[in-house]
């Protein structure tokens, strides 16, 4: 009976260990997956200034052709700001999509100003290098590499139960960056 | 005897390699010229090539001009103070740094403190003042208000150190103090750079930043399926069992079972497996 009972401890024991192993295993594994895309996350916001370069790049151009309360220009700036800052992923994936969509309305605007038209070096700009810019800049921080990273890691974290265990012990799912479409 | 002269042939080779490469390499560090905005005649660049080696070599002084289409929001006096640093870290630290900024209409100059003695910083923006910020850039010719501004800054060496330079007939031709008829050219791209060059403030650190991205979410991305399987833990908790598990001193020990779940239990707590 003595050894009955120790029996059941010891296998009792065996377990709670073994459950214990489970959730440290699961909660590191799933840490270290998710620093990795926070890896990526952060390589994105680098690479976010080329479009802030951009942008900027453009209000300069526009400053010399539009008024300052330009609906155009007012919200490219406040998109860059926004893109600068230290706002989540989603504030600054919605601020890099307004951004694009803004950049070439006012593009479009600028081409067809008389102004522009009569500068041959700002319409080379408006017509050749800003656009290219834009689009290069846009390539570089196509989301889709990192939205790729982050919803593959939300489906094993949503799916499995590992991941079931790490988001109990405090695992959070990774923010998709939609946006960058447009320009 | 054939390895021999091949062992010679190629020696020969690396040495001319080396060689060559030094010297692109050392041309490059002296260019004195880096037309991004593709904005200057090719004859002035070569003319503002020749002149700084005259520079250097009469006041130590030699010039180096980039020109770009924009810097990105960057301030144009923090981009001349880098760019001389680059020249200074090249080999090049008596340089006087002219940068050009077109499509935001900005310009600045600078250059060593050690330098300064012989000019002021002040002289060089008052130099400025009178050549770009003034006359000539409402036309937009870069190409005189540069050739201005380059025998300016030769007059007010020559004022200081009483050393004078010989004529510069080419250089006045283009500032149109003399009637010399200049071909018509266009300006050309710079060998070896890209028109991305002159739209960001630093193209190669964007690029480098964007390879980076590139990698760090394809490894975010392909973070699966590592580690050792199930079968793997199940044979290495065996091994262990046959070389640890066995009765010993009549003392009974855990059954493979017990060092199999062991096995799995410490490859979950390490994550030797997913």
């Amino acid at each position: 009976m003595k050894g009955t009972g120790r029996a059941v401890l010891a296998f009792l024991a065996m377990l709670v260990m073994l459950a214990a192993a489970f959730a440290i295993g699961s909660y590191r594994g799933y840490l270290n997956e998710k620093l990795n895309v926070e890896m990526a996350s952060g390589s994105l916001d680098e690479v976010l200034d080329a479009r802030i370069e951009m942008g900027n790049n453009l209000l300069t151009v526009a400053s010399r052709h539009v008024s300052q309360d330009d609906p155009l220009l007012v919200s490219i700036q406040k998109q860059l700001h926004a893109l600068k800052g230290e706002g989540s992923i989603s504030e600054k994936s919605a601020a890099n999509e307004v951004l694009g969509q803004d950049s070439k309305a006012l593009l479009t605007q600028l081409e067809s100003l008389p102004s522009v038209q009569n500068d041959a070096r700002d319409l080379r700009y408006v017509m050749g290098l800003l656009p290219r810019g834009f689009e290069q800049s846009e390539q570089w921080a196509d989301a889709q590499n990192y939205n790729a990273a982050a919803a593959a890691f939300n489906d094993r974290l949503n799916g499995t139960i590992n991941g079931y265990v790490a988001r109990l012990l405090g695992i959070q799912p990774a923010e998709l960056f939609e946006g960058g479409q447009g320009q | 005897m054939m390895k021999r002269l091949m062992s010679i042939a190629l020696a020969l080779f690396l040495l001319c390699g080396i060689t060559l490469s030094a010297g692109a390499s050392s041309t490059a560090f002296n260019k004195a010229v880096d037309d991004l905005a593709e904005v200057l005649h090719p004859d002035l660049v070569k003319e503002i090539s020749d002149f700084s080696g005259l520079l250097k070599q009469t006041y130590n002084m030699p010039v180096y001009i980039i020109t770009k289409d924009f810097l990105g929001g960057k301030d144009v006096y923090a981009f001349a103070r880098d760019t001389l640093a680059n020249q200074a870290a090249s080999g090049r630290p008596e340089v006087l740094v002219l940068a050009l900024i077109i499509g935001e209409e900005r310009y600045a100059a600078t250059m060593a403190e050690s330098q300064q003695d012989a000019l002021s910083l002040d002289k060089v923006e008052g130099i400025l003042n009178d050549t770009f910020r003034t006359p000539y850039l409402k036309d937009r010719d870069y190409n005189r208000a540069l050739a201005a501004f380059l025998l300016e800054l030769a007059d007010t060496l020559e004022a200081r150190t009483g050393r004078s330079l010989p004529p510069q007939n080419l250089l006045r031709g283009f500032a149109g103090l003399t009637p010399v008829s200049l071909p018509s050219a266009t300006a050309k791209p710079n060998p070896g750079t890209s028109w991305l060059d002159s739209i960001f403030e630093d193209s190669q650190r964007a690029e480098e930043t964007a390879t980076r991205y590139e990698e760090d979410a394809q490894a975010a991305r392909e973070n699966k399926g590592k580690g050792i399987s199930l079968f793997q833990i199940a044979l290495i908790g065996f091994i262990l069992y046959k070389i640890f598990g066995k009765k010993r001193n009549g003392r009974k020990g855990c059954g493979p079972l017990g060092w199999i779940f062991g096995t799995w239990g410490l490859s979950r707590f390490f994550g030797w497996r997913k």
